[in-house]
């Protein structure tokens, strides 16, 4: 056989599988044999089965063009109940004509009733599909998912897998929620020194509940949970508040005030916004923006096995809200300010802090990897159980905000 | 198979698995938290020193040193070559090793692969670049190949030379079959586990710590036998002589 020859079959081979595998590729998983799923909603059924709600994005999504879009013209929802997810999945397959695909699923959708009997199952399922992402959104909603993912409407976006990636953004500059994933949501269930927690979701029918009509002014904006808010609007989904789970079952629901407190605890805040009672007009408000300074400060001691926390808080401040009287040139006025805020943000860590320790039990700031230090060996830890002795834990908190200015005004 | 182009592969394979690799730590900083260490000492004194001595295995890569020496062009390069091998080696390994403890949860069985490729899953590069798992996933299949083609060389080599063959490239092909077919034959991932775990890992623990020092040992005696001999006959010769 000469060398010439040889070259030829080997080129000949070469060239022959790169052919075949590609002609494979096409057949099996290209774009237009595939269904894919940009919502899954899990919900309980009357039958004690799941419910799975799939959204799944229709051909019209990439083309749609102008205006805001329904949930009608891009993307269908098809309820199944099923025994577990992939059988669901399963059934859906032969009732479509494409394959179903979970590599673009951007939320996962828990009902609070499925969630209150514990989502361990359903999220180790997830976790072991090579398709769904780590990186997809974790939402117990207040109603049921089936629900929620039909009242969906992307208001600023044309395709809904983009609204579902962009609206958990917002915690980014709200601090009313966390961007929770399922990765994230995963980790902590199968951590002893901390709780899990998922994205509150609800669905706003523009209707105010008369619980928050007794809430002062100045806390009134942030002590809304999802579906809660007073925008009004036509019915759609929101994200507000936290999730709050004792194993995998959820035990309770943080409102906008208390998730800024968890954020900032677990050092996750970006931005976000509070209001307090204006200090030289009681009858007044006054916004200030908030931005970490530095990481918080936190020290946990177990005294006669108690714990006991220490939090030092760090924040800076802007000042939004401005009166025609304002002076913030005067360094009084500034220290008067900074004394409200930092008194403001202290009584609702306390608050947040004991209500997730008496009322919840629930570590969901992760307080438990501040000790683990103190053990030598796993097995004494597994016998001290965090998780359960977080309930007797006691706290001092010191916050130390630094009013820095107004935006564009000084003084008036 | 020349051993040149094996070479030339690893060249370009290793630095871009090193960068891979090296990234991936750094896109995990974030999610490191250095409190998992704790408890410090594990599952205890014993489990830790004792039971897991045999932990050393992840350094099994140092078997491959053994047979540098017949490869290089200057046998004076051998320590330098290895040192940094070694060093090289140890601190990707550790940068691994740190990234998975360090960043995930106890419930991921601690494996080389699957759990960096679980890691790499969960990281994001902004909104646009999603899907980082598959770039990993590209790297591993090319590290991949380079390993198996370093190994595939290792062994004809050595066959070549028990053999006292003078072409080796008939030895190729068969011990590239017979090497797919062994790794087609574990039924499970559990076998695998097994075959990697206890025997592969007692081994190779056998051939670097018990097996090359007793043959390096009685290759010194004899060396130094004969060297005895040598110098015992050139005394008498010269004796002799005289």
């Amino acid at each position: 056989m000469t060398y010439q020859f040889r070259k030829i079959i080997s080129l000949f081979f070469i060239i022959s599988i790169t052919i075949f595998s590609l002609v494979v590729s096409y057949n099996e998983d290209n774009i237009d044999n595939l269904a894919y799923v940009v919502a899954l909603g899990i919900d309980v059924s009357e039958n004690n089965n799941l419910k799975l709600t799939f959204q799944l994005s229709t051909s019209q999504d990439s083309g749609s063009e102008g205006g805001s879009s329904s949930q009608s013209d891009t993307s269908t929802l098809t309820t199944i109940e099923a025994a577990s997810i992939d059988s669901g999945i399963n059934l859906l397959n032969s009732y479509l004509s494409k394959k179903v695909n979970m590599s673009h699923c951007k939320v996962l959708v828990f009902s609070e009733e499925l969630a209150s009997r514990g989502i361990s199952r359903e999220v180790f399922t997830l976790m072991n599909d090579i398709e769904v992402r780590p990186t997809s959104n974790v939402i117990i909603c207040r109603c049921n998912a089936e629900y929620f993912l039909k009242s969906s409407k992307p208001v600023l976006e044309k395709l809904s897998a983009r609204y579902y990636e962009i609206a958990p953004s917002s915690s980014e500059y709200t601090g009313y929620t966390e961007n929770i994933t399922l990765g994230m949501f995963f980790d902590a269930l199968n951590d002893d020194t901390r709780e899990c927690s998922a994205i509150l979701g609800g669905v706003n029918n523009g209707e105010i509940k008369a619980s928050n009509a007794t809430i002062p002014n100045s806390e009134r904006d942030s002590s809304y949970k999802a579906n809660e808010t007073s925008i009004t609007n036509a019915t759609n989904i929101e994200n507000m508040g936290l999730a709050v789970f004792s194993g995998d079952k959820i035990v309770g629901e943080l409102n906008g005030i208390e998730t800024i407190c968890h954020l900032i605890i677990t050092n996750k805040m970006e931005k976000c916004n509070i209001t307090i009672a204006n200090p030289f007009d009681e009858d007044n408000i006054m916004d200030l923006g908030l931005t970490a300074r530095k990481k918080p400060k936190i020290n946990v001691e177990l005294i006669n096995g108690t714990p006991y926390i220490s939090l030092d808080v760090f924040l800076d401040a802007t000042i939004y809200s401005i009166d025609q009287d304002a002076n913030l040139l005067d360094n009084e006025n500034i220290k008067i300010i900074e004394k409200y805020a930092n008194s403001y943000m202290s009584d609702q860590l306390y608050r947040y802090l004991y209500r997730t320790s008496k009322v919840l039990k629930s570590d969901i700031s992760g307080f438990g990897k501040y000790v683990t230090k103190d053990f030598l060996v796993l097995k004494d830890w597994k016998e001290y159980n965090w998780l359960a002795n977080y309930q007797n834990s006691f706290f001092d908190v010191n916050v130390d905000i630094n009013v820095q200015s107004g935006h564009l005004l000084m003084s008036t | 198979m020349n051993g040149n182009a094996v070479f030339r592969t690893n060249l370009i394979v290793i630095p871009i698995a090193l960068i891979g690799l090296l990234v991936s730590f750094l896109c995990v900083i974030p999610k490191i938290s250095l409190y998992k260490i704790f408890p410090i000492l594990g599952n205890g004194l014993n489990e830790t020193f004792f039971s897991g001595i045999t932990n050393i295995y992840a350094f099994c890569g140092i078997s491959y040193i053994y047979f540098l020496m017949p490869l290089l062009k200057d046998k004076n390069d051998f320590s330098k070559i290895s040192y940094i091998g070694f060093a090289i080696s140890s601190i990707y390994l550790l940068l691994a090793i740190a990234s998975v403890l360090l960043s995930l949860s106890d419930a991921y069985v601690i494996e080389e692969i699957s759990d960096m490729y679980l890691l790499i899953r969960s990281v994001e590069f902004g909104r646009f670049f999603q899907r980082p798992d598959a770039l990993f996933f590209f790297i591993w299949v090319l590290s991949l190949m380079a390993y198996v083609t370093t190994i595939l060389f290792l062994i004809t080599f050595i066959f070549k030379k028990i053999s006292n063959t003078s072409d080796r490239t008939p030895m190729i092909y068969a011990f590239a079959i017979i090497l797919f077919v062994a790794s087609l034959l574990p039924a499970n991932m559990a076998q695998v586990r097994f075959l990697d775990n206890v025997i592969a890992k007692y081994v190779v623990i056998t051939i670097i710590f018990i097996f090359v020092p007793i043959i390096l040992i009685l290759a010194n005696l004899k060396y130094k036998k004969i060297n005895l001999n040598n110098s015992t006959k050139g005394e008498i010769s010269n004796d002799l002589s005289i």
